[in-house]
């Protein structure tokens, strides 16, 4: 069998992932499947956004992840305005509408969504990308282990009886 | 209702987080509550235990708590969590965090732009026949040693 080149990393991840595993019919039928489920999805997601006046836009430059283009010509991820919401969100008054959900549910619909504006192409994980990120820098590590070390209990917060 | 148990570390940066104090306890209370014994809650997702934690902080999930991250341990089977850190993230009035989030959106630009070397892939049936040449080229080697003149000279 000859070598064969990938022109991308995001193809030659995906086929590389059908070489490791086993060569048979199953597998790439399997992998392939995978690829168009992920492709159908960022096909709707751009539907939505055309529909929606264009404004989150699906950049193959971006692996199709949703972002809105700042005037700096800068993409603005559409994750981290879902952030920004999360950041200013009441979510007691967003309960006083809605009494028959749970706040656990309310914050949960927003980490959804969150994961939802972090779909792309090459699948890849955001916050595995900010964990790597984070914990190469030595110092944040040093203070994470420091802090993780000190097991002694300051303060509860508890629901008050 | 589980809760969340402060060291003096993440109780000493939600004293000193200013105006965002209020918000913040509120927001790590809402995560600590939604759980009991029998139920677990946001802070017992499959997405908070990370895998890139290295061997002595395997313990240590992440959740995300708006712009900041909790970093903790335990769960709901317990009834309480272990709050051990929080990355507090200021939107605007910190220069070394904003440099922090451009050279992070920076690099996940570059990771989407797919800025990765295109790789060649190998004939998995060829690239096996190669390891074992080149381990049978090292068990000659070794067979050297077994050599009368190399006992002699060497050994």
């Amino acid at each position: 069998m000859e070598t064969i080149r990938i022109e991308t990393a995001d193809a030659s991840r995906q086929f590389a992932t059908i070489q490791n595993d086993n060569l048979t019919l199953e597998n790439i039928s399997g992998k392939m499947n995978e690829i168009m489920r992920n492709v159908n999805i960022l096909k709707s997601l751009e539907e939505i956004s055309q529909h929606t006046g264009n404004y989150v836009r699906l950049l193959p430059e971006l692996s199709f992840m949703p972002a809105l283009i700042g005037s700096d010509n800068q993409p603005v991820f559409l994750y981290r305005i879902i952030e920004a919401i999360d950041e200013y969100l009441d979510i007691d008054k967003i309960q006083d509408d809605f009494s028959n959900l749970s706040y656990s549910q309310i914050a949960g619909s927003i980490f959804f969504l969150r994961k939802v504006a972090q779909m792309n192409s090459q699948k890849i994980d955001i916050d595995d990308l900010e964990d790597e990120f984070e914990l190469s820098d030595p110092d944040f590590l040093h203070t994470l282990e420091m802090a993780f070390n000190d097991k002694e209990v300051v303060r509860v917060l508890s629901q008050p009886e | 209702m589980c809760s969340l148990n402060l060291n003096s570390v993440i109780n000493e940066q939600i004293e000193s987080s200013g105006n965002q104090r209020a918000s913040i306890e509120k927001k790590l209370e809402g995560l600590a509550f939604g759980a009991n014994r029998d139920e677990p809650g946001l802070l017992d997702m499959p997405d908070t235990h990370r895998k890139r934690m290295p061997g002595d902080l395997r313990e240590v999930r992440k959740h995300r708590v708006g712009y900041h991250r909790l970093y903790y341990s335990g769960r709901h089977t317990n009834c309480y969590y272990d709050a051990c850190y929080l990355l507090i993230h200021k939107k605007g009035d910190n220069q070394a965090e904003l440099d922090d989030d451009k050279r992070f959106q920076e690099h996940l630009i570059n990771a989407l732009a797919d800025k990765i070397p295109a790789r060649v892939l190998e004939d998995p049936v060829e690239k096996e026949l190669k390891e074992k040449e080149k381990q049978e080229e090292q068990i000659e080697e070794k067979s050297w040693e077994k050599a009368p003149w190399y006992k002699k000279y060497w050994s």
